[in-house]
């Protein structure tokens, strides 16, 4: 008897969404607004836009899946000092749409604070989507608690249609591990431009699993695509798409993997140099892969550690089915003073290029 | 790896809602009803008597109430307390599993009983020091993150306890308390922000908490009998100042030796991102001896 009692206790776990962590195929996303609204210029200048993973505002602590980590969760004042960081560099670099992976909403590893709804309040960006990546109402692992982080995409305009795409999950996990861990997305909106409505997709791709499940998140990001580009929907999409660019000068090693202690395996790219290739032919890049090619180190956008090692690999990008403005892509990987280093500020840099909405 | 995962849920019911879990109440019953029973135990009833010398019959099962149990009886759940009467009047309880990672001891005294009034309080001493450490691992389980420096707890829970019987056979018990806790040592501490365990845990963070709670049990019909119950936290923060809890079931007790409980609990807690509610079912086997 003893021993069948606590299974009755897993049949309602298992029957229904106790920790609410699950979601539909396709939804909708959250929409935000800025407290106070600020009026877009009235240009017809390309749009600048921005994609940047901003590790949840955690800017340069070594938390304990890291590498010589051992953080938990922060405090709000760690949480408020990283994001006002994060906002005077998003306020330097003035984009008109930014898009954000690995932006915490409501968890308490970054002290509740809405970062979305935060970075929307301090910055000149009026509108906001939200698409949770990570969400459970209680996650009894590492301290964690409650979770909600995810993509979003930030606009002077208004976004209408907002959807999230459910991304498929990592075939060899366990039952729990599917039911508490990440959700993968891809997170649309129309944006309401005063000359042309246009889509944004902004994506965060696997990147711990050791089967295909990274692949499939390319090639559903790549449909998505598609599909927006057969209709006529100029786009710009972009993410951290954790794969690195055909012709990338190292695939496995990285220095920043390089300790015993971190919770994940250091990351090996062998044998994925042509996962990208779908949206390198099908779409523009806003950083041609020739560009990269011909000086890789100059568009690398991720590093792990402290901040007190380079970039060394592109992990994050842009692409369109329109042009982008020539020679506008870059990595904004440094900055001198008084301006913010981006190396402190997360472990990705922020991804730029202007683009011209099509008439 | 998975069969620690497999666990995890058994291991978060058993942390949040098996401790505190009201399994088995107060099951009154008239002495008339209680022929089949032969009772070394029993003592001449009066309603005028002193404290401790009312029906035993009465006291038995009856964890949430000011009744304490018959000296000599034990009682024990698979996921409640034993309990021990050490005499008529004086009660002492701790749990055999949790002991070992959650130290602690209760001990109820009978103040008063007089016509349908029990008034008796309770006092507990407890250590949740090793359990919190246990819980403060890498992965899964880990409800403590491991940066988190947790001191040496002392915890004590004071309440009273007024018992009334309403109606023949149902019980009415109102208790009012504060639990107390100081630390030795450096604390950094997380909250664990979930209903049942925030508000518990609340004093290692605040010093103290208020709780007041209503129990009722009583007899349905033959062997079956009810429990209910609502308990008020009342923190003293600013914006996690409330929490409640409600647990109702029903209770099978074939003899004065074993019973089966099946219920439901319900809890609501403010937290530090706003509030949350918990649906739990709850089924215990008690037995007596």
């Amino acid at each position: 008897m003893r021993r069948f009692i606590p299974l009755l206790f897993l049949l309602p776990l298992l029957a229904c969404d106790p920790f609410h962590t699950q979601f539909d195929d396709v939804e909708g996303a959250r929409h935000y607004r800025a407290k106070s609204q600020v009026t877009p210029p009235v240009t017809s200048d390309p749009l600048t836009i921005v994609s940047w993973n901003v590790k949840y505002g955690g800017g340069r602590i070594l938390f304990f899946w890291e590498c010589g980590g051992h953080r938990g969760n922060m405090t709000r004042d760690e949480v408020i000092a990283n994001l006002e960081g994060l906002a005077g560099k998003i306020r330097e670099l003035d984009p008109d749409i930014l898009l954000l992976q690995e932006v915490d909403v409501q968890s308490k590893r970054s002290a509740y604070v809405d970062q979305v709804q935060w970075l929307l309040d301090h910055t000149d960006l009026n509108h906001g989507v939200y698409a949770s990546a990570w969400k459970a109402d209680f996650i009894p692992s590492d301290g964690l608690g409650r979770m909600d982080s995810g993509n979003a995409i930030l606009s002077r305009w208004p976004l209408e249609n907002a959807v999230r795409y459910a991304l498929p999950l990592i075939g060899d996990w366990s039952a729990i591990e599917k039911y508490f861990y990440l959700k993968r997305n891809i997170v649309t909106a129309q944006v309401v431009h005063p000359t042309r409505t246009f889509t944004v997709a902004n994506v965060h791709t696997e990147a711990f699993a050791e089967d295909d499940t990274k692949l499939s998140h390319l090639r559903r990001f790549a449909q998505v695509l598609a599909e927006l580009d057969a209709v006529g929907m100029p786009f710009v999409a972009g993410g951290d798409l954790n794969s690195i660019p055909p012709g990338s000068p190292q695939v496995a090693d990285f220095p920043d993997d390089n300790c015993g202690d971190a919770r994940f395996e250091g990351d090996d790219y062998s044998g994925e140099e042509t996962w990208l290739d779908p949206l390198y032919t099908q779409f523009q890049s806003a950083i041609p892969l020739a560009d990269y090619q011909a000086d890789p180190s100059a568009f690398f956008s991720f590093v792990g550690s402290d901040g007190d090692l380079p970039w060394n690999r592109c992990l994050d990008y842009l692409f369109s089915n329109h042009p982008w403005v020539t020679g506008s892509g870059h990595v904004h990987q440094g900055a001198a003073p008084p301006a913010l280093d981006p190396l402190m500020l997360s472990d990705h840099a922020p991804v730029v290029a202007a683009w011209e909405v099509p008439q | 790896m998975t069969a620690r995962l497999a666990l995890l849920p058994f291991f978060a019911f058993l942390l949040f809602a098996a401790p505190w879990t009201p399994p088995a109440k107060a099951l009154p019953r008239p002495a008339a009803a209680d022929d089949d029973e032969d009772d070394d135990d029993d003592a001449p009833s009066s309603d005028e008597d002193d404290a401790g010398s009312f029906e035993p019959e009465t006291r038995r099962f009856s964890p949430g109430t000011a009744y304490t149990l018959p000296a000599g009886r034990f009682e024990v759940g698979v996921f409640g307390p034993l309990r021990w009467g050490f005499s008529d009047t004086l009660e002492l309880s701790a749990h055999p599993v949790w002991f070992f990672t959650w130290p602690g001891v209760t001990a109820k005294k009978q103040l008063y009983h007089g016509g349908r009034l029990t008034v008796a309080s309770s006092h507990s001493l407890e250590v949740p020091t090793p359990f919190l450490r246990l819980i403060q691992v890498e992965g899964t389980g880990g409800l403590i993150p491991t940066d988190n420096e947790i001191p040496w707890f002392l915890m004590t829970d004071e309440r009273v306890l007024v018992t009334v019987e309403a109606l023949p056979g149902h019980d009415v018990t109102w208790f009012l308390g504060f639990t107390l806790a100081g630390h030795f040592g450096k604390m950094r501490l997380d909250t664990i922000d979930y209903p049942l365990a925030y508000p518990r845990l609340s004093a290692l963070h605040n010093l103290f908490t208020v709780r007041t709670g209503l129990d009722l049990d009583g007899r349905i019909t033959g062997d079956f009998h009810y429990m209910v119950d609502f308990e008020l936290f009342v923190l003293p923060e600013d914006e996690t100042r409330l929490a409640f809890e409600h647990a109702a079931g029903l209770i099978w007790r074939p003899s004065r030796n074993w019973q089966v409980f099946a219920g439901y609990k319900f809890a609501w807690s403010q937290l530090p991102f706003g509030s949350e509610q918990v649906w739990l079912p709850l089924l215990d086997v008690t037995w007596a001896f």
